[in-house]
Protein backbone atom coordinates (compact mmCIF):
# COMPACT_ATOMS: atom_id res chain seq x y z
CA UNK A 1 0.00 0.00 0.00
CA UNK A 2 3.12 2.18 0.67
CA UNK A 3 4.95 1.57 -2.42
CA UNK A 4 1.40 2.34 -4.22
CA UNK A 5 1.16 6.08 -2.85
CA UNK A 6 4.79 6.60 -3.25
CA UNK A 7 4.39 5.22 -6.86
CA UNK A 8 1.31 7.67 -6.94
CA UNK A 9 2.61 10.63 -5.55
CA UNK A 10 5.92 10.22 -8.12
CA UNK A 11 3.46 10.08 -11.05
CA UNK A 12 1.48 13.06 -9.63
CA UNK A 13 5.36 15.05 -9.27
CA UNK A 14 6.02 13.82 -12.89
CA UNK A 15 2.71 15.03 -14.07
CA UNK A 16 2.81 18.64 -12.28
CA UNK A 17 6.27 19.14 -13.91
CA UNK A 18 5.15 18.47 -17.15
CA UNK A 19 2.52 20.92 -16.92
CA UNK A 20 4.95 23.49 -15.15
CA UNK A 21 7.39 22.89 -18.50
CA UNK A 22 4.76 22.97 -21.10
CA UNK A 23 3.34 26.24 -19.21
CA UNK A 24 6.60 27.37 -19.47
CA UNK A 25 7.16 27.14 -23.03
CA UNK A 26 4.01 28.52 -23.86
CA UNK A 27 4.71 31.51 -21.89
CA UNK A 28 7.59 31.96 -23.70
CA UNK A 29 6.34 31.34 -26.86
CA UNK A 30 3.54 33.72 -26.31
CA UNK A 31 5.63 36.10 -25.21
CA UNK A 32 8.01 35.83 -28.40
CA UNK A 33 10.17 38.81 -30.20
CA UNK A 34 8.87 40.19 -33.17
CA UNK A 35 10.44 39.85 -36.79
CA UNK A 36 13.16 42.27 -36.85
CA UNK A 37 13.63 44.45 -39.42
CA UNK A 38 15.32 42.67 -42.51
CA UNK A 39 14.47 39.80 -40.55
CA UNK A 40 11.75 38.44 -43.36
CA UNK A 41 14.07 39.78 -46.00
CA UNK A 42 13.00 36.22 -47.70
CA UNK A 43 9.44 36.39 -47.93
CA UNK A 44 7.28 37.89 -50.20
CA UNK A 45 6.42 41.46 -49.58
CA UNK A 46 4.28 43.91 -50.98
CA UNK A 47 6.17 46.78 -52.23
CA UNK A 48 5.11 50.26 -50.73
CA UNK A 49 5.30 51.64 -54.22
CA UNK A 50 2.89 48.82 -55.62
CA UNK A 51 0.71 49.09 -52.75
CA UNK A 52 -0.24 52.78 -52.87
CA UNK A 53 -1.79 54.70 -55.78
CA UNK A 54 -0.21 57.47 -54.77
CA UNK A 55 3.11 56.44 -55.16
CA UNK A 56 2.64 54.99 -58.45
CA UNK A 57 2.22 58.29 -60.07
CA UNK A 58 4.45 59.27 -63.16
CA UNK A 59 4.04 62.81 -62.76
CA UNK A 60 7.14 64.45 -62.36
CA UNK A 61 8.17 65.40 -58.40
CA UNK A 62 8.06 68.81 -57.39
CA UNK A 63 10.58 70.06 -55.60
CA UNK A 64 9.02 69.74 -52.07
CA UNK A 65 8.27 65.91 -52.64
CA UNK A 66 12.20 65.81 -53.61
CA UNK A 67 12.69 67.43 -50.53
CA UNK A 68 10.69 64.80 -48.65
CA UNK A 69 12.25 62.03 -50.29
CA UNK A 70 15.54 63.55 -49.42
CA UNK A 71 14.95 64.08 -45.87
CA UNK A 72 13.23 60.34 -45.39
CA UNK A 73 16.12 59.15 -46.76
CA UNK A 74 18.64 61.15 -44.41
CA UNK A 75 16.95 59.99 -41.87
CA UNK A 76 17.40 56.13 -42.83
CA UNK A 77 21.05 56.56 -43.48
CA UNK A 78 21.39 58.15 -40.07
CA UNK A 79 19.29 55.50 -38.49
CA UNK A 80 22.05 53.30 -36.87
CA UNK A 81 21.83 49.79 -37.76
CA UNK A 82 18.91 49.50 -40.17
CA UNK A 83 19.77 47.06 -43.19
CA UNK A 84 20.38 48.09 -46.59
CA UNK A 85 16.93 47.04 -48.30
CA UNK A 86 14.98 48.89 -45.91
CA UNK A 87 16.96 52.35 -46.74
CA UNK A 88 16.02 52.30 -50.09
CA UNK A 89 13.32 54.69 -51.43
CA UNK A 90 12.29 55.84 -54.78
CA UNK A 91 9.00 57.76 -54.77
CA UNK A 92 7.60 60.48 -53.06
CA UNK A 93 3.97 62.29 -52.98
CA UNK A 94 2.43 65.35 -51.19
CA UNK A 95 -1.06 63.20 -50.47
CA UNK A 96 -2.31 65.72 -48.55
CA UNK A 97 -2.81 69.06 -46.17
CA UNK A 98 -4.04 69.07 -42.92
CA UNK A 99 -4.11 72.37 -40.14
CA UNK A 100 -1.03 73.72 -41.87
CA UNK A 101 1.12 70.65 -42.23
CA UNK A 102 1.63 69.06 -45.72
CA UNK A 103 1.72 65.31 -45.72
CA UNK A 104 3.76 63.23 -47.60
CA UNK A 105 4.14 59.34 -48.33
CA UNK A 106 7.48 58.15 -49.08
CA UNK A 107 8.53 54.65 -50.21
CA UNK A 108 10.83 51.90 -51.76
CA UNK A 109 10.69 48.20 -52.15
CA UNK A 110 10.67 47.74 -48.21
CA UNK A 111 9.91 50.85 -46.53
CA UNK A 112 7.25 53.16 -46.08
CA UNK A 113 7.53 56.63 -44.38
CA UNK A 114 5.90 59.46 -44.04
CA UNK A 115 6.88 62.74 -43.83
CA UNK A 116 5.28 66.14 -42.32
CA UNK A 117 6.45 69.90 -42.66
CA UNK A 118 5.17 73.10 -42.70
CA UNK A 119 3.05 74.06 -44.64
CA UNK A 120 4.69 75.36 -48.20
CA UNK A 121 7.61 74.54 -46.82
CA UNK A 122 11.06 72.80 -47.51
CA UNK A 123 12.73 72.49 -43.96
CA UNK A 124 10.95 71.13 -40.94
CA UNK A 125 10.17 68.17 -41.83
CA UNK A 126 9.74 64.94 -39.14
CA UNK A 127 9.72 61.73 -40.57
CA UNK A 128 8.25 58.37 -39.45
CA UNK A 129 8.97 55.07 -41.21
CA UNK A 130 7.29 51.17 -41.22
CA UNK A 131 8.28 48.49 -43.38
CA UNK A 132 6.33 46.17 -45.82
CA UNK A 133 4.41 43.66 -45.97
CA UNK A 134 2.30 45.41 -42.21
CA UNK A 135 2.73 48.69 -43.38
CA UNK A 136 1.38 47.74 -47.02
CA UNK A 137 -1.32 45.19 -46.28
CA UNK A 138 -3.85 47.10 -43.76
CA UNK A 139 -2.51 45.07 -40.59
CA UNK A 140 0.13 47.86 -39.36
CA UNK A 141 -0.38 51.13 -41.32
CA UNK A 142 2.57 54.19 -40.65
CA UNK A 143 1.03 57.08 -38.69
CA UNK A 144 1.41 59.65 -36.29
CA UNK A 145 -0.77 60.95 -33.37
CA UNK A 146 -0.40 64.03 -31.86
CA UNK A 147 -1.72 67.59 -31.19
CA UNK A 148 -2.09 70.66 -33.24
CA UNK A 149 -0.91 74.37 -32.08
CA UNK A 150 -3.97 74.75 -30.39
CA UNK A 151 -4.27 71.64 -28.16
CA UNK A 152 -6.53 69.74 -30.97
CA UNK A 153 -5.95 65.98 -31.60
CA UNK A 154 -4.09 65.18 -34.76
CA UNK A 155 -4.14 62.04 -36.43
CA UNK A 156 -2.90 60.88 -39.97
CA UNK A 157 -2.28 57.54 -41.42
CA UNK A 158 -1.19 56.18 -44.68
CA UNK A 159 -3.63 52.66 -46.00
CA UNK A 160 -3.30 51.06 -49.05
CA UNK A 161 -5.24 51.06 -51.90
CA UNK A 162 -8.90 49.34 -51.27
CA UNK A 163 -9.02 50.97 -48.14
CA UNK A 164 -11.56 53.40 -49.30
CA UNK A 165 -12.85 54.53 -46.21
CA UNK A 166 -11.82 54.24 -42.17
CA UNK A 167 -14.61 54.70 -39.04
CA UNK A 168 -13.60 57.05 -36.18
CA UNK A 169 -14.32 55.94 -32.73
CA UNK A 170 -14.57 58.76 -30.40
CA UNK A 171 -13.72 58.46 -26.79
CA UNK A 172 -17.72 58.93 -25.79
CA UNK A 173 -18.37 56.24 -28.08
CA UNK A 174 -19.83 57.81 -31.09
CA UNK A 175 -18.33 56.54 -34.49
CA UNK A 176 -17.94 58.62 -37.78
CA UNK A 177 -16.74 57.30 -41.31
CA UNK A 178 -14.18 59.43 -43.04
CA UNK A 179 -12.86 59.15 -46.52
CA UNK A 180 -9.33 58.26 -47.20
CA UNK A 181 -8.27 60.41 -50.07
CA UNK A 182 -5.07 59.73 -52.16
CA UNK A 183 -3.72 56.60 -49.28
CA UNK A 184 -4.13 59.47 -46.75
CA UNK A 185 -6.85 59.80 -43.73
CA UNK A 186 -6.08 62.79 -41.66
CA UNK A 187 -7.54 64.19 -38.93
CA UNK A 188 -7.87 66.80 -36.12
CA UNK A 189 -10.59 66.88 -33.61
CA UNK A 190 -11.56 68.83 -30.34
CA UNK A 191 -12.91 65.43 -29.17
CA UNK A 192 -10.63 62.69 -28.62
CA UNK A 193 -10.71 59.28 -31.13
CA UNK A 194 -9.57 56.56 -30.02
CA UNK A 195 -9.51 54.26 -32.82
CA UNK A 196 -9.58 54.24 -36.46
CA UNK A 197 -11.17 50.97 -37.63
CA UNK A 198 -11.43 49.51 -41.25
CA UNK A 199 -11.70 47.00 -43.55
CA UNK A 200 -9.36 45.61 -45.83
CA UNK A 201 -9.57 44.07 -49.60
CA UNK A 202 -9.18 40.85 -47.59
CA UNK A 203 -12.31 41.39 -45.78
CA UNK A 204 -10.32 41.66 -42.48
CA UNK A 205 -11.46 44.19 -39.78
CA UNK A 206 -8.05 45.99 -39.56
CA UNK A 207 -8.02 48.71 -35.74
CA UNK A 208 -4.96 51.01 -34.76
CA UNK A 209 -5.49 52.99 -31.38
CA UNK A 210 -5.00 56.66 -31.78
CA UNK A 211 -4.74 57.76 -27.82
CA UNK A 212 -1.47 59.72 -27.45
CA UNK A 213 1.64 57.27 -26.24
CA UNK B 1 22.99 52.17 -18.82
CA UNK B 2 22.83 53.84 -22.27
CA UNK B 3 25.90 54.02 -24.51
CA UNK B 4 26.74 57.41 -26.19
CA UNK B 5 29.21 58.83 -28.40
CA UNK B 6 29.91 63.01 -28.43
CA UNK B 7 30.82 63.70 -31.85
CA UNK B 8 31.73 67.35 -32.95
CA UNK B 9 32.12 66.99 -37.13
CA UNK B 10 32.60 71.00 -37.28
CA UNK B 11 33.11 74.02 -35.18
CA UNK B 12 29.42 74.64 -35.97
CA UNK B 13 28.06 71.67 -35.72
CA UNK B 14 27.23 69.32 -32.84
CA UNK B 15 26.31 65.51 -32.50
CA UNK B 16 25.44 63.04 -29.93
CA UNK B 17 24.57 59.67 -31.00
CA UNK B 18 23.26 57.22 -28.07
CA UNK B 19 22.33 53.73 -27.58
CA UNK B 20 20.17 51.53 -25.40
CA UNK B 21 18.66 47.83 -24.55
CA UNK B 22 15.30 48.70 -22.91
CA UNK B 23 11.64 47.79 -22.51
CA UNK B 24 8.97 48.45 -23.53
CA UNK B 25 7.96 52.96 -22.31
CA UNK B 26 11.51 52.78 -20.44
CA UNK B 27 13.26 56.37 -21.14
CA UNK B 28 16.73 55.53 -23.36
CA UNK B 29 18.16 59.55 -22.47
CA UNK B 30 21.28 61.08 -23.63
CA UNK B 31 23.62 61.53 -20.11
CA UNK B 32 26.55 62.56 -21.22
CA UNK B 33 28.71 65.17 -22.32
CA UNK B 34 26.80 68.63 -22.28
CA UNK B 35 22.99 67.23 -21.59
CA UNK B 36 21.47 69.21 -21.96
CA UNK B 37 21.97 71.30 -25.94
CA UNK B 38 20.37 73.88 -28.08
CA UNK B 39 18.91 70.77 -30.19
CA UNK B 40 16.79 71.13 -33.44
CA UNK B 41 16.19 67.49 -34.51
CA UNK B 42 16.35 64.32 -32.75
CA UNK B 43 16.07 61.01 -33.98
CA UNK B 44 15.27 57.21 -33.16
CA UNK B 45 15.67 53.82 -34.65
CA UNK B 46 14.86 50.65 -33.55
CA UNK B 47 15.43 47.13 -34.91
CA UNK B 48 11.56 46.42 -34.54
CA UNK B 49 8.59 47.75 -36.25
CA UNK B 50 6.34 48.89 -33.14
CA UNK B 51 3.54 51.11 -32.01
CA UNK B 52 5.26 54.09 -30.30
CA UNK B 53 8.84 54.80 -31.71
CA UNK B 54 9.47 58.30 -29.85
CA UNK B 55 12.22 60.89 -30.08
CA UNK B 56 11.63 64.43 -28.20
CA UNK B 57 13.80 66.96 -26.46
CA UNK B 58 13.37 67.63 -22.64
CA UNK B 59 14.04 70.78 -20.72
CA UNK B 60 15.61 71.07 -17.71
CA UNK B 61 12.47 71.83 -16.18
CA UNK B 62 11.23 68.80 -17.12
CA UNK B 63 9.02 70.09 -20.38
CA UNK B 64 8.42 68.47 -23.72
CA UNK B 65 9.51 70.64 -26.09
CA UNK B 66 7.49 70.80 -29.19
CA UNK B 67 7.98 69.44 -32.41
CA UNK B 68 6.94 71.35 -35.73
CA UNK B 69 3.76 68.26 -36.84
CA UNK B 70 2.93 68.17 -32.98
CA UNK B 71 3.83 64.79 -32.87
CA UNK B 72 6.35 62.80 -30.59
CA UNK B 73 5.53 59.49 -31.59
CA UNK B 74 5.45 58.04 -35.15
CA UNK B 75 2.82 54.69 -35.27
CA UNK B 76 3.67 51.12 -36.41
CA UNK B 77 7.39 52.38 -36.98
CA UNK B 78 10.58 51.59 -36.60
CA UNK B 79 12.44 55.40 -37.08
CA UNK B 80 11.08 58.43 -35.90
CA UNK B 81 13.23 61.84 -36.96
CA UNK B 82 11.61 64.43 -34.72
CA UNK B 83 11.99 68.71 -35.37
CA UNK B 84 11.53 70.51 -32.53
CA UNK B 85 9.86 73.73 -33.15
CA UNK B 86 13.74 75.48 -32.17
CA UNK B 87 16.55 75.17 -30.36
CA UNK B 88 15.61 77.39 -27.43
CA UNK B 89 15.53 76.49 -24.86
CA UNK B 90 18.13 73.38 -24.68
CA UNK B 91 16.79 70.32 -24.51
CA UNK B 92 18.22 66.74 -23.11
CA UNK B 93 17.51 64.16 -26.08
CA UNK B 94 14.93 61.36 -25.21
CA UNK B 95 13.68 58.19 -27.26
CA UNK B 96 11.49 55.40 -26.23
CA UNK B 97 8.82 52.74 -27.56
CA UNK B 98 5.66 51.38 -26.60
CA UNK B 99 4.08 48.04 -27.58
CA UNK B 100 1.70 46.08 -25.44
CA UNK B 101 2.60 43.24 -27.13
CA UNK B 102 6.31 42.84 -26.76
CA UNK B 103 7.91 41.40 -23.20
CA UNK B 104 11.57 41.81 -23.75
CA UNK B 105 14.11 44.62 -24.32
CA UNK B 106 15.19 46.10 -27.72
CA UNK B 107 18.00 48.20 -28.41
CA UNK B 108 17.14 52.16 -29.93
CA UNK B 109 19.51 53.84 -31.57
CA UNK B 110 19.50 57.44 -31.27
CA UNK B 111 20.88 60.60 -32.74
CA UNK B 112 20.47 64.48 -31.74
CA UNK B 113 21.80 67.51 -33.85
CA UNK B 114 21.84 71.19 -33.51
CA UNK B 115 20.89 73.43 -36.43
CA UNK B 116 23.44 73.87 -38.56
CA UNK B 117 24.03 69.83 -38.76
CA UNK B 118 20.24 69.60 -38.79
CA UNK B 119 18.04 68.61 -41.78
CA UNK B 120 14.92 70.19 -39.76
Amino acid sequence: MTNKKTYLGAGALVILLGAVVIALIAGTSGNRAPDAVGADAGSPALAPTAALASLRSAEPRSDAEDAALTRARGSLARGGSIPVEYRELTAARLVGTSEGLDLYAVGGPRSLCVVTAPHGSLRGMSVGCGRSPEATDGSRPVGGVGKTPDGRQRVYFLLPDGIDAVSARYADGTTRELPVAANLISLTSEEPVDALTWTGTDGRRGEVSTRPE
Amino acid sequence: MSVAIVAAPSADAYVHSWSCYRYSTNDCSDTTGTTYNPWLEVLATSGYSVYHICAEGVTAAGNQRSTIDGVICNVNTFVRDSCLISTSPDSQGKVHWTDSSYGFTIQLQANAYTAPSSAC
